[in-house]
């Protein structure tokens, strides 16, 4: 395949400036997004999901830095533009749904007239012609027209988070972060979305980078997932390979930490313990504390690096290494 | 997993509960129906798991359970027992200390001012479940041990801001236990925790389940975590119970359309997202304005005339099941 990356992340290193002392939020991640693909990024709470995302969008405040590595968009330099380039990156070529979207709608304009804004914001674009363009928006995301002069609290929250995701589309971008888009929602509701957000992505053919702590979802809706723990990537591949035949133990365990209702049910395990403390991440391989296939003398001292196995995986750990040079 | 023992008595029954909200002023003000004539029996050492959508009346159907919603009609017996006619502090902390409750947020549960096991200590003291100073920090360890917090010594020191959220939701558990009860009532005891914490806390109920013989009333939006650690499920829609069957059962067979469209929407990660045949049309109908039907009607693809006429009774299907749904009607019929 020659297919060119729309974004392309290398080495990217983000520390919190803590009172006590740097917490390594994000070390060495690197990882591509092709055009109109779903990638999914995958962990437990504070492993770096969302700061790569709102690294990616330069949307990172003190005490956050980026300290090191390099976000391609094509060929520019995410972190080298200034602010009005940025500015005009931010909307014509990427969206972002966060996971409280839904409430960050302002509550005294009506829904119309929020996509009308970011519209006229960004374009050139008369009112009657922009106002045109957000019913055909709201339509594309399912919601009634008539719903053009609605405010936000005459809607349910599955219809703020659609109004949120027809604002994300006005400016036709070619990527969309959604950051836990349909987690407030109930089931029914998330299915509707993600059925909407699906089509949509066939019709318009943009790029997402979908986050969430779900993993069944993550993998139905996701071509490729990349699984952190604390901070780093400890695997990446496409979706169901990984859901089917984890290689990482860290990956294993945790497609074996949530019921299903699909399929015979099993007992499950979980993970014992807790992530580690990013102030003073344990050496070597960060999850080998928890791990119950370490191998002494090696997972506690020799930080494993991302190696490629086959033609489309890569894991990060020493057993897997291993295998790979015995067969 | 225990299966309900017909002939035995239901530690806790809930017999035609409904539960009115009055909104607004006087004149201007509705009726929220939150629950219309909900019944089932729980038993020890048995988990019947509450599911729904928000909205749907799981947590008011808790709430009653635990006394702090006065039910609008419909009674609530302990071990056959009617409980709702017996008043004052002391019946109602004899009730209390054995129906106990584990809230979602582990966050909002815990008193930041104060240790681990301060909120392990009130019930023990409250219940008099302990005689004297050593008694009381035996039972502590105890029941800190039991739910695996360890090394016992050092949690109880502890204050909620240095624990994670699985270990202060271990606490609010400890804390529940401490007042030896028969049953739990645990309204989305897990869903604010991770992945790998969830089932730590699940695998621990249905521990306590086994070994102490408590019976679980667990409310959650998942089904599939209702199928893990459930015995029998009950499926509410707009404060209706619509179908009530063993867990397994449910998830291969559901029957009700309402559970049959929840099933369709739970993600399934051994394949893509794709087009389902199940329409998932519509959204939970406003409860003030419901009519005699049933509220699942305008959005269900069986639904026929007499749907929006009157909510259709229990068909018991077979042994410990029954559905609410006319188009199980006809299979009462003999043969």
């Amino acid at each position: 395949m020659t297919r060119e990356p729309l974004i392309q992340i290398q080495n990217l290193n983000v520390e919190y400036r803590t009172v006590r002392g740097a917490v390594r939020a994000v070390e060495n991640v690197s990882f591509e997004l092709f055009p109109n693909e779903v990638f999914g990024l995958a962990g437990e709470s504070g492993c770096g999901k969302t700061t790569v995302a709102n690294a990616m969008t330069r949307l990172l405040k003190p005490p956050a830095y980026i300290t090191g590595g390099k976000l391609m968009f094509r060929d520019t330099n995410i972190l080298e533009l200034d602010a009005e380039q940025l500015r005009a990156f931010r909307w014509d070529q990427l969206a972002i749904v966060f996971q409280s979207a839904m409430n960050a709608l302002n509550p005294v304009l009506t829904i119309g007239n929020q996509i009308i804004d970011a519209m006229q914001a960004h374009q050139a674009i008369a009112y009657a012609e922009a106002r045109a363009h957000a019913k055909r928006l709201l339509r594309t995301v399912g919601i009634d027209v008539a719903r053009v002069d609605s405010y936000p609290h005459q809607l349910s929250g599955g219809m703020r988070q659609r109004a949120v995701i027809a604002i994300a589309l006005a400016l036709n971008p070619e990527l969309i972060i959604m950051d836990e888009p349909t987690t407030a929602l109930d089931v029914v509701v998330q299915k509707q979305i993600l059925q909407e957000i699906k089509d949509l992505r066939e019709q318009f053919g943009f790029s997402i980078l979908f986050i969430t702590h779900d993993l069944s979802l993550l993998v139905e809706i996701s071509d490729r997932i990349g699984i952190m723990y604390a901070g780093k990537f400890v695997e990446a591949g496409p979706a169901r390979e990984i859901f089917s035949d984890p290689k990482h133990p860290y990956t294993d365990r945790l497609m074996n930490s949530f019921p299903t209702v699909h399929g015979p049910r099993r007992e499950l395990l979980g993970i014992p313990g807790a992530p580690p403390d990013l102030i003073d991440p344990p050496a070597g391989c960060r999850f080998h504390p928890r791990c119950e296939l370490a191998i002494a003398g090696e997972c506690e001292t020799v930080v494993p690096p991302l190696i490629r196995i086959g033609n489309h995986r890569d894991v990060a750990c020493h057993l897997v290494k291993e295998a790979e040079a015995a067969s | 997993m225990s299966q309900p023992r017909k002939n035995k008595q239901p530690v806790l029954e809930a017999r035609n509960l409904s539960k009115d909200f009055h909104t607004g002023g006087a004149f201007t003000g509705g009726v929220v129906k939150a629950v219309q004539g909900a019944s089932f029996k729980l038993f020890r050492g048995h988990v019947v798991a509450l599911v729904g959508e928000s909205g749907s009346g799981k947590s008011t159907i808790v709430r009653m359970l635990a006394r702090l919603h006065e039910p609008t009609a419909g009674e609530i017996f302990y071990n056959g027992e009617a409980v709702l006619s017996q008043r004052g502090r002391r019946a109602l902390l004899r009730y209390r200390s054995r129906v106990q409750m584990v809230f979602q947020d582990p966050f909002g549960s815990l008193n930041p001012v104060h240790r681990a096991s301060h909120a392990v200590q009130r019930p023990l003291k409250i219940y008099n479940k302990a005689s004297g100073r050593q008694d009381l920090r035996d039972k502590l360890e105890e029941l800190f041990a039991l739910v695996s917090l360890t090394p016992v010594g050092e949690f109880i020191e502890k204050y909620p801001h240095q624990l994670s959220g699985g270990q202060r939701q271990r606490i609010a558990i400890a804390r529940a236990l401490a007042a030896d009860p028969e049953v739990i009532l645990a309204d989305e005891p897990v869903s604010m925790l991770d992945v790998s914490i969830r089932l730590g806390i699940l695998n621990l109920m249905a521990r306590l389940r086994d070994e102490q013989g408590i019976g679980f009333l667990y409310v959650t939006h998942d089904l599939a975590s209702a199928r893990y650690f459930a015995d029998e499920i009950l499926v509410m829609y707009a404060g209706f119970i619509v179908e009530q069957a063993p867990a397994e059962e449910l998830i291969s067979d559901p029957k009700h359309p309402y559970t049959q469209m929840l099933l369709a929407a739970v993600p399934d990660p051994t394949r893509g997202l794709k087009t389902e045949d199940i329409e998932l049309e519509g959204e939970i109908p406003d409860l003030t304005s419901l009519g005699g039907g049933c509220p699942f009607a305008p959005r269900c693809q069986h639904a026929m005339d007499i749907c929006n006429e009157a909510m259709p009774t229990e068909t018991t299907l077979e042994d410990g099941r029954w559905v609410r749904c006319y188009l199980y009607e006809d299979e009462l019929a003999p043969a």
